[in-house]
């Protein structure tokens, strides 16, 4: 028996459509639905507004240019808390100290955090959603002169192309292509120019990792929250 | 054949890993449990020093296993800290009823926003802040809530229900623009 209520329907799939999480024809198929409900349309809008006002409430302020005081450690109750205090306080100083810089992330790689940090700031909702390989090509085409599809990798974690949008990063052709895994946003920006003045390179320093590769010419730019790239060594040059 | 992507430098988290590499990764998903508990920026940055003490205390102590998941492991550590400071603001001896709980302040009556998360569970309020602001799976939320995946999906579920409730309302009262 189905003890789902329908309340749960929509939120389970509400949910997992504003991830990216549905398989295309799914997707497809809420998109088709929501366009003849207009309760869901408001469904919709109403959760992106959500997460928007949420976002903005739960901004992480950002980290003073000094060290922070500690609190003074409390009195040590035994001799064995009594040496180790004050080698925790003292280690926690400098973690403090290091917490409170900014990390050490290349300077060429800063439009890559900023531009992860604005499309998590709009929830990784794309301007153009992907309904299918042949719509990826499409817009790869069209955006850069030469069509690129994914290529499903056996073994590796799943990835979900959720779209994409234009945004005139390094050049005004560049173009940001928004992903998924494992419930995470993943960043790619793809740009046709020739390499900017200071390219972005790999680095694991920064709030996000960086990955870098070359497919038909055009320069893929990887911005993940995992230490290994999940995106850009699935897209391919299009047969 | 294209290239392979190049690697990042970093490989995943091992005994030789500094606990402050791995703090800092973790900072902004931690940062995030302490404020969704306890309401307010000063608060939360409080618990976060706190809750690194503890961590690389009990880290240097041996207490977290290298390659496991430092995050989660963390988060836990936040959450009690979290859960602590605010066990101390209130009355001893009163039990979390939110039909007990006292008004929010006068600034978050300001905001219908912060009214309405003020008044969640600590719990649901924990599991949605990580979901749609933290964007992490409910695996994830799951090991730092301690709770099962289910419940945090549930808390998930409704709280967004009830904080929808909220926007109709600001909206038919000309709050939103």
């Amino acid at each position: 028996m189905n003890t789902h209520r329908p309340d749960d329907w929509l939120d389970l799939n509400l949910e997992a459509f504003l991830d990216g999480l549905l398989p295309p024809d799914q997707h497809a198929e809420f998109l088709r639905l929501a366009e003849r409900r207009p309760d869901i349309l408001q469904h919709i809008a109403d959760q992106r507004q959500l997460a928007d006002s949420l976002r903005a409430v739960y901004r992480q302020p950002a980290i003073a240019p000094g060290p922070q005081p500690l609190p003074a450690p409390p009195q040590a109750r035994s001799s064995i808390l009594r040496r180790l205090l004050p080698l925790a306080a003292a280690a926690a100083v400098a973690l403090v100290a290091i917490l409170s810089l900014r990390p050490g992330a290349p300077a060429a790689n800063q439009p890559l955090y900023a531009e992860y940090q604005r499309q998590a700031d709009r929830g990784f909702i794309p301007d153009e959603v992907c309904t299918s390989d042949e719509a990826f090509a499409d817009w790869t085409r069209q955006a850069f002169g030469h069509a690129l599809v994914p290529q499903n990798s056996a073994g590796q974690p799943a990835v979900q192309i959720v779209g994409w949008c234009n945004r005139p990063i390094f050049s005004v052709y560049t173009g940001v292509l928004l992903a998924r895994s494992d419930g995470r946003g993943i960043v790619v920006l793809i740009d046709k120019a020739a390499a900017p003045h200071q390219p972005p390179h790999d680095s694991a320093r920064g709030p996000q990792h960086v990955f870098t590769r070359t497919v038909g010419g055009l320069h893929l730019y990887e911005v993940s929250p995992f230490p290994e790239a999940r995106v850009i060594g699935r897209i391919v040059s299009a047969q | 054949m294209p290239r392979p992507a190049q690697q990042a430098a970093t490989a995943a988290p091992t005994a030789e890993h500094d606990f402050a590499t791995l703090l800092q990764a973790a900072r902004p998903r931690l940062w995030l449990v302490a404020r969704a508990i306890l309401s307010n920026d000063a608060d939360a940055e409080d618990c976060l020093q706190d809750a690194a003490i503890i961590g690389l205390t009990k880290h240097n102590a041996g207490e977290f296993t290298p390659g496991t998941n430092f995050e989660a492991w963390m988060g836990q550590i936040t959450r009690y800290a979290a859960l602590n400071a605010l066990r101390k603001r209130r009355p001893h001896g009163r039990r979390d009823d939110p039909a007990s709980r006292p008004p929010p302040p006068d600034a978050d009556r300001a905001d219908p926003l912060r009214d309405a998360l003020a008044r969640l569970d600590e719990t649901a309020r924990l599991c949605l802040v990580l979901r749609i602001v933290g964007g992490l799976p409910y695996a994830a939320i799951s090991a730092i809530a301690g709770i099962p995946e289910g419940t945090a999906a549930s808390h998930v579920h409704r709280s967004q229900r009830a904080l929808r409730g909220w926007l109709a309302t600001a909206r038919s009262q000309g709050d939103l623009s």
